[in-house]
């Protein structure tokens, strides 16, 4: 029943064999190992598991593995690069945005597709990109500045 | 020496591993072998179990093991009262009752073999409301209560409880409530409702266990009490804790919702009976259905006052409803009889706080347990006091709330008390007083918490052979920011080293001294201490060896620009690095340890009568008052927070960053507890448990939030620092209750908030 397919994930290519019902985010963690990407409620309400395909921020709990075939996908072990970590992620880091954890890879994937179209953009503009990842811990004060002083290109 | 690291903005030491998705999460781990794990729930309420059988699951391929009470020895746990049984076997007592565990190659095979395990259940009649559980005519959810066992300290109020729903009773007297409420100029009493709710990490349950060839158990899990954890699997598995590891991986966030020990000696039991590591992950409905919850409240507070405003008498009777088991709930009892009165001078009060069992899950410590319920409707009663005297609610609060050494609900004498500072500041800050447009209000509540002590840790602070330092400690990291945020601070300036040479390992059972647990408001206070104490001991080591070479006394030392010099003798210096070489080969290696304990305050039984309270003093409490801004549209009823502004006394804030991100979350917890969560049952079964159903805010949905942090210093807490995780979560919802009274003029006495109830309290008003 499973299926050989091809995909691209933080610009390598992976074989990997799946069912018909595998997410994109099972495949990801499970097979993959790219652990980064987190589960919150597998039901597309959280943000926790959005990772950026072809450009737009999904929640890979509700794409089947098969639809990632021929797309580029990019999860949060693909942000930092050689230079190091991404001016959202330093920003996260300097600000206290950053808890528990566990909602953070969502946002910065969220917060990241954003910037890739709007460079600078307002807060409204900020808060509507994130408006589906979900943080318990932070009353999302510290990520909304945190996301403002990356696109400022503030430290 | 660094002195500034304390009361640094720092990043916390795990901050670039959680934005790259480096952290290791309990669910993330992967062993060779991994097999999945699933339990089977009750789908009833109230059951009982004739038969099990699990054959057909045990046929299908790919089914490993299939676990139930037959495996497991035959003994009930828990915490404080033990009426937990892993795997049931006779009984079922909610919806969501754990029955099997079922191991499989996979997933999707174990939710396969779970459907396939045939249950025979005698469907018997559920009690879902408290208040019918308390009636003698109800039905024993617990038939063997009196047979029951509790720990020791507990043992005289548990007996008063034993066989009954009504599962634990504290109480305070203290004064005369009848003669003060006959001698008050009014009289006011009302009664206020607050539903069961959920802490809703965004992380679920989530636990690895894996046996070894010796019949070692180590279990990663997602708690905020491994070490509980150990001893809870231990018993239940009849193992010496020598042969079970509890590792704590970083909790995608607690709240209390993994508070306590629960089903860790589960899937060590599927394990142990799969030989084969095991992963089990809770889904959001079941983390909904099954895990630890808020307990709903009912409070009901009558009080007298004076025309001057002088509050002389207060009764409070607060009803908990705590699910099918006891958990944590003498805990939250003792806590909700020292929130429901308020923080006020009264000289006469009464208080009586029932914990109730009901057909429903088991109810938690969530974060600031039993404090929000009970402030919400302490503090709206307060405001309708204020009114009665015809006072504004700021002025009637600073007429009657504490003062440094004036006595609490129980006679404590309080010490470091910064209520009034952070009421004024907070009522400026917000501009209280002047004037809004229609349908805006602004409202004030206060609050009081603890910081858990009594319960100890130890830390060993290890200076490397490059000066480098490595702390093991047995604290959690559930997001709160003590153990990377904090910690690290006060090795930096005790040391007077730079956080980038501290490592902190932390939280294993095996490799990490004792702690009891990320609850209470517990970990920096008691951590702190214990850090500190461990440096002092490296430095003491660092000048005996220094005294030696030096040939001087170690009193005559001084450590100062990473020297050890004779005092007055700056020339006659060794450099700590050359100490640190050099320690394997003369002393041995540097390694300090600091053990850390303190009882909370005594309390003095002359002041008050307590009974049933595992807390009847508060240690180094924390004060917080919020004021809230609110628009309520008359037409809708729909309620928009327009500003919280939160001040927070923390003694000292150790790391300002990590204070004010305790602050926001919690006020952010408080919004949503005051406007829209609720978890709804129907017949015992949650209906919306889920994120859409049950709604915490959004980044979309929150106001402006104000922090100011008021540092009045506790006398015995670490620099002066006080609990910080809990306490801003709990004056919130009174704060926003009471802005949309002063908005409408409406008084909505049930949270939360919704519209439907603004409405129907707009229309009462006339
Ligand atoms: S896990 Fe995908 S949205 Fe929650
Ligand atoms: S940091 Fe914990 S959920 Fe966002």
């Amino acid at each position: 029943m499973k299926e050989l397919i091809t995909l691209r994930v933080n610009g390598r290519g992976h074989e990997v064999r799946v069912a018909p019902w595998d997410t994109l985010l099972d495949v990801l963690r499970n097979e993959l190992g790219l652990t980064g990407t987190k589960e919150g409620c597998g039901e597309g309400d959280c943000g926790a598991c959005t990772v950026v395909m072809d450009g737009r921020a999904v929640t890979s709990c509700l794409v089947l593995a098969r639809e990632g075939q021929g797309r580029e996908i990019q999860t949060i072990e693909g942000l930092a690069s050689d230079h190091g970590l991404h001016p959202l992620q330093e920003a996260f880091v300097r600000y206290g945005a950053v808890q528990c954890g566990f909602c953070i890879p969502g946002m910065l994937m969220s917060a990241k597709a954003l910037l890739d179209v709007t460079p600078r953009p307002t807060e409204g503009e900020v808060r509507a990109a994130l408006a589906g990842n979900l943080c318990r811990c932070t009353g999302y004060v510290k990520i909304v500045e945190a996301v403002m002083a990356a696109a400022a290109g503030r430290r | 020496m660094a002195t500034s690291a304390l009361g640094s903005r720092s990043p916390r030491l795990d901050a670039a591993d959680k934005t790259t998705g480096k952290a290791i999460f309990a669910g993330d781990l992967a062993l060779p072998g991994l097999a999945w794990g699933k339990f089977l729930l009750s789908p009833h309420a109230h059951a009982r179990i004739r038969r099990i059988d699990t054959t057909r699951a045990e046929q299908l391929p790919g089914v490993i093991a299939v676990v139930t009470h037959r495996d497991v020895p035959d003994v009930l746990v828990g915490e404080l009262v033990k009426d937990i049984r892993l795997f049931q076997k006779d009984k079922v007592r909610y919806i969501g009752d754990i029955v099997a565990g079922v191991v499989a190659e996979d997933l999707r095979t174990a939710e396969e073999a779970v459907k396939l395990i045939e249950v025979d259940y005698e469907v018997l009649p559920a009690v879902t409301d408290a208040e019918e559980a308390m009636k003698p005519s109800s039905p024993l959810i617990h038939e063997e209560h009196k047979s029951y066992q509790t720990i020791p300290p507990l043992a005289e109020a548990f007996k008063a409880v034993q066989g009954h729903n009504i599962c634990w009773h504290t109480e305070i007297r203290k004064g005369d409530v009848e003669r003060g409420l006959a001698e008050a100029d009014h009289v006011l009493e009302e009664t206020y409702t607050a539903p069961m709710g959920h802490g809703a990490p965004i992380e679920p349950h989530a636990l690895v266990a894996s046996v070894d060839a010796q019949g070692k158990v180590t279990v990663w899990t997602a708690t905020q009490v491994p070490f509980v954890c150990r001893e809870q699997v231990a018993e239940a598995l009849h193992l010496p804790m020598s042969k079970v590891r509890i590792i704590a991986p970083p909790i995608g966030g607690g709240f209390g919702a993994k508070c306590q020990a629960w089903v860790e000696p589960n899937v060590a039991a599927m394990a142990i009976k799969a030989r084969r590591p095991v992963k089990l992950l809770f889904t959001r409905e079941e983390e909904f259905m099954i895990g630890q919850p808020r307990h709903p409240a009912k409070v009901h507070v009558k009080s007298g006052v004076k025309k001057d405003g002088t509050l002389v008498a207060r009764q409070v009777r607060v009803i908990l409803d705590t699910g099918y088991s006891t958990m944590l709930g003498p805990i939250v009892s003792s806590l909700g009889s020292m929130c429901a009165p308020g923080t006020y001078r009264i000289p006469n009060l009464a208080v009586d706080v029932d914990v109730v069992f009901t057909n429903k899950p088991s109810c938690s410590a969530v974060r600031g347990p039993a404090g929000p319920q009970t402030v919400f409707a302490v503090e709206s009663h307060t405001d309708h006091l204020a009114k009665l005297v015809g006072m504004d609610p700021v002025e009637f609060r600073l007429k009657n709330c504490w003062d440094e050494g004036d006595e609490g609900p129980t006679g404590q004498i309080l010490q470091g008390v910064g209520l009034k500072e952070a009421l004024r500041r907070a009522a400026e800050k917000a501009e209280w007083g002047r004037p809004l447009p229609p349908n805006h209000g602004r409202g004030v509540a206060l609050a009081w918490w603890l910081t858990l002590a009594g319960f100890g840790c130890a830390v060993t602070v290890t200076l490397n052979e490059d000066g480098s330092v490595t702390l093991q400690t047995g604290a959690v990291d559930h997001g709160t920011g003590s153990t990377f945020g904090g910690l690290p601070l006060v090795i930096a300036e005790e040391l007077g080293i730079e956080t980038d040479q501290i490592s902190v390992i932390n939280s294993d059972t095996d490799t990490t001294p004792f702690d009891y647990g990320g609850v209470g408001s517990r970990t920096t206070f008691n951590q702190a201490h214990a850090v500190r104490l461990a440096v002092q001991d490296v430095k003491r080591q660092l000048f005996e060896r220094a005294g030696q070479m030096l040939e001087v006394s170690p009193d005559d030392l001084e450590m100062k620009g990473g020297k050890i010099a004779v005092r007055g003798v700056p020339d006659k210096a060794i450099p700590v690095l050359m100490l640190t070489h050099l320690a394997p080969f003369t002393g041995g290696p540097i390694v300090g340890r600091g053990t850390f304990n303190t009882p909370p305050p005594a309390f003095d039984p002359k002041k008050a009568t307590v009974k049933g309270s595992v807390s009847p003093t508060f240690n180094a409490p924390s004060f917080g008052a919020q004021v809230a801004e609110v628009e309520v549209d008359p037409e809708t009823g729909n309620i928009t927070v327009k500003k919280v502004v939160a001040a927070l006394d923390v003694g000292r804030a150790l790391n300002p960053l990590g204070v004010e991100g305790q602050i926001h979350g919690g006020v952010v917890q408080g919004i949503g507890i005051a406007l829209t969560e609720r978890s709804e049952f129907s017949e015992g079964r949650m209906v919306n448990p889920n994120f859409v159903d049950f709604k915490i805010p959004l980044i979309t949905d929150i106001p402006p939030i104000e922090t100011i942090v008021v540092e009045n210093p506790a006398d015995n807490g670490p620099y002066g620092a006080k609990g910080v995780g809990e306490p801003p979560v709990i004056p919130t919802a009174g704060a926003i209750a009471n802005a949309v009274c002063a908005a409408t003029g409406a008084r909505v006495r049930d949270l939360p908030l919704t519209p439907e109830r603004v409405l129907e309290a707009l229309r009462r008003r006339g």
